[in-house]
């Protein structure tokens, strides 16, 4: 059986075929000489009934006579049946005795003894009829009839040789046809098995099955053409789209091998994946050496520690990497580099990949440190000046001043004038002294990192603006303030030059001073708002400046320092100080205290 | 200039009242003759020894300690800014100093950075700060008197 199931559908198609065909054939057949035989016999039995109830009326009057040579040629009109061989009529004397009475029989044959008679039936080859012969409701004997069946045999052989011989002419007929049907099916087939070949083998998409009927193998081809065309436009498409992330692919490299900087990426966990040009040229080192965190033998000792701490802190978090350290070169010098990875998230917010940049900021950071050397310098040189410088200023101030007290009288006016004039020279000199110190001193101030209660810091200064708070009648109000991260003497000084300048530029009205402050995101927002005089928006740049005054009319004395030292003192601590105001209508000095502890 | 000259002269006479040593460490004589000035206007019961710089200062307290003829200063006045040694270095000296240690004194300077007032306020000394003007200068002799107010009660 399975080796007809292997076997090619060709071979399947012609033996079922000829073995349909066949067995319909041979069983058609067999159907028609089994009813034949079946209804020849049995309306050959009718047949012979009927003679035998003629020959056994006929033969009557014979027997009731006991005229056997009446009864003799009775049964010879037999002789007009060829097939009836026999027939023998018996006279019963008494119901157990019968003997032989006449009889017809074909040469050679007998009939049977009276003795034999009940076993009388159809035998192999003849078929038996008994008849009783009756004469007025008794029984005077029995005739029996012989049919030979040798006629229905030889029908029964006629008809098997045609029905074998209609059987074979089919089968070759069949045979022969269905080399044409054969064909029919198996062709589309063929083709079918030919296109899938060429599918399997070349993955080329584009062949398609020739159709050559509309029957289910029409269809099949139809469907499986357009399986082909659905699989050959999904194909365009996947060839397509990996064309795009190659040339996508392609123009993250050329772009990363272009830059002037060292570009790399790196898997969610760390690895280093990729790396451009520049890295290689620098490190001197291979993609080998580097990735995993082979980077690190790079770093300098004194910053590894740092740099491995951000980096790992950057890989849990996600949180941009961003850190300043020094990169060995192949020629074993270390350069400064500013080193940056940001994280790139999928779809569903997951770290994909990273991707960094190192950027050489080695002569930006030298210019930087140059400058910050350089600007300590001048600081330190500020201080020590204005504070040697104080000394002899005291002296000419305060002596000039001995002088016009003990020795006035003896110049003449102008000579007391000049004395005057020395004498405020000097004043004006110490004062401008002092201020100078008092900024150098909140630029060079170490920023330490400490928080202050800014409402403490506030108290602390309206103690010490006591008298002129009572001078003016000020109103000062102010909101509960944070806590902030600035050093407490810092935070006075800002509140002490902003409330005093509230107080010192105040217009005809009491002055009204209000402090107050908002939480931004990062920073804490101070305001200090007064009802003064104020500023020309022309102006609110300028004010910052270093003795730059608005005014100089005598009720505003000062050097125009204050400002300038605030300014100095919140951006050292890495916030902003600015003002809002017009002319006539009041101020409000803002400034800002970062949230979280930074410098400038 | 050698202190002796600056040694204050007068010495007290016979019933009159107790007089109180002020040792003085000041670089700037114009300054020195101020504190001078100072005292004279609030007529203090001071005799002033006026040392200019700061090791002079500490001698001045090592030898108060070894030497029994030589007296603790009643009072200390020092500037911040000496040659040698500074101010801060003969305060610590003064604390320290077995005999000494308890004197009260009053630094003086031309800073007020909040760092000089701190450090002064720590070795437990008064604050002066150095003025501009004759007036405010004379007003060093109400603080010194009101030091010595603290030292005779």
């Amino acid at each position: 059986m399975s080796r007809f199931r292997d076997a090619p559908i060709k071979r399947k198609l012609v033996v079922a075929t000829v073995v349909t065909t066949g067995i319909a054939l041979a069983l058609a057949g067999l159907g028609n000489i089994l009813a034949d035989a079946i209804f020849f016999r049995n309306s050959l039995r009718r047949d012979l009934k009927v003679i035998a109830r003629i020959m056994a009326d006929n033969s009557t009057a014979a027997l009731q006579f006991d005229d056997p040579e009446a009864a003799t040629q009775i049964l010879a009109a037999l002789r007009a049946r060829p097939h009836v061989d026999r027939a023998c009529v018996y006279r019963q004397s008494t119901p157990q005795e019968s003997r032989l009475f006449a009889r017809y029989a074909v040469a050679g044959l007998r009939c049977p003894a009276a003795s034999e008679l009940s076993g009388v039936v159809s035998q192999q080859g003849a078929l038996a009829v008994t008849e009783p012969i009756v004469l007025e409701g008794r029984r005077i004997g029995t005739i029996v009839l012989f049919y030979d069946l040798g006629e229905l045999n030889e029908r029964v052989k006629r008809y098997g040789t045609t029905v074998f011989g209609v059987l074979l002419l089919s089968s070759v007929l069949a045979f022969l046809l269905s080399g044409r049907l054969r064909a029919e099916i198996v062709r589309p087939v063929s083709r079918l098995l030919e296109a899938t070949t060429h599918v399997s083998r070349t993955g080329d998409y584009s062949v398609r099955a020739e159709k050559l009927s509309n029957d289910e193998l029409g269809v099949l081809v139809e469907r499986f053409n357009e399986m082909l065309a659905g699989i050959q436009s999904r194909d365009n498409e996947l060839k397509a789209a990996f064309q795009r992330v190659e040339d996508e692919r392609a123009r993250f490299v050329f772009m990363a091998e272009s830059m002037p900087q060292k570009i790399f990426t790196a898997s969610p966990e760390g690895t280093v994946e990729y790396l451009n040009r520049q890295w290689a040229d620098f490190t001197g080192l291979t993609f080998e050496d580097i990735k995993e965190f082979g980077w690190a033998r790079c770093v300098h000792p004194d910053d590894l520690e740092g740099n491995l701490k951000a980096w790992k802190a950057s890989l849990e978090t996600g949180e941009p990497f961003t850190i300043q350290h020094r990169f060995l070169r192949a020629d074993g010098c270390y350069r400064w580099h500013l080193s940056r990875a940001h994280a790139m998230r999928d779809a569903a917010g997951e770290i994909s990949l990273w991707i960094g940049s190192n950027t050489d900021i080695h002569e930006q950071k030298e210019i930087e440190e140059e400058l910050r050397r350089a600007n300590d310098d001048l600081q330190q040189f500020a201080y020590s000046a204005s504070h040697d410088l104080q000394e002899p200023i005291r002296n000419v101030a305060i002596y000039s001043d001995i002088v016009s007290r003990r020795y006035g009288d003896l110049l003449d006016s102008d000579g007391q004038q000049f004395l005057a004039f020395l004498k405020e020279g000097g004043h004006r000199l110490g004062t401008l002294v002092h201020d100078l110190l008092a900024y150098t001193r909140a630029s060079m101030a170490e920023i330490t990192e400490q928080t202050v209660d800014a409402s403490e810091a506030l108290k602390l200064v309206l103690e010490t603006l006591a008298e002129p708070v009572r001078e003016s009648g000020a109103v000062i109000q102010a909101d509960v303030l944070p806590e902030v991260n600035m050093g407490s003497l810092h935070l006075q000084q800002v509140f002490q030059n902003l409330i005093g300048n509230a107080i010192k530029y105040r217009s005809a009205e009491v002055p009204r001073i209000h402090v107050s402050v908002e939480r931004g995101s990062e920073a804490w927002r101070f305001s200090v708002r007064d009802n003064g005089i104020g500023i020309d928006p022309e102006f609110k740049e300028k004010i910052f400046g270093v003795f730059k005054r608005l005014s100089h009319d005598k009720r505003y004395s000062g050097t125009g320092i204050g400002l300038a030292i605030c300014q100095r003192i919140v951006e050292r601590y890495g916030g902003w100080i600015w003002v809002e105001s017009e002319l006539g209508r009041g101020a409000v000095f803002y400034f800002t205290v970062p949230r979280q502890a930074g410098t400038r | 200039m050698p202190s002796s000259t600056l040694r204050s002269r007068g010495k007290p006479a016979p019933g009159e009242q107790q007089r109180y040593v002020l040792l003085v460490a000041e670089d700037n004589l114009p300054d020195a003759l101020m504190v001078r000035e100072a005292i004279a206007s609030e007529k203090l019961p001071l005799e002033v020894f006026v040392v200019a710089d700061g090791r002079s200062a500490i001698e001045f307290i090592v030898r108060a300690e070894t030497d029994a003829s030589a007296p603790c200063p009643d009072l200390l006045l020092v500037d911040v800014n000496l040659p040698k040694n500074d101010g801060f270095d003969v305060l610590r000296r003064l604390r320290a100093s077995q005999n000494c240690g308890g004197v009260p004194a009053v630094v003086m300077t031309s800073s007020d950075s909040p760092a000089d007032r701190a450090s002064a306020a720590a070795l437990g000394a008064a604050y002066f700060r150095k003025p501009l003007s004759y007036d405010e200068f004379l007003k060093l002799g109400a603080l010194l008197k009101g030091v010595l107010d603290g030292i005779s009660s």
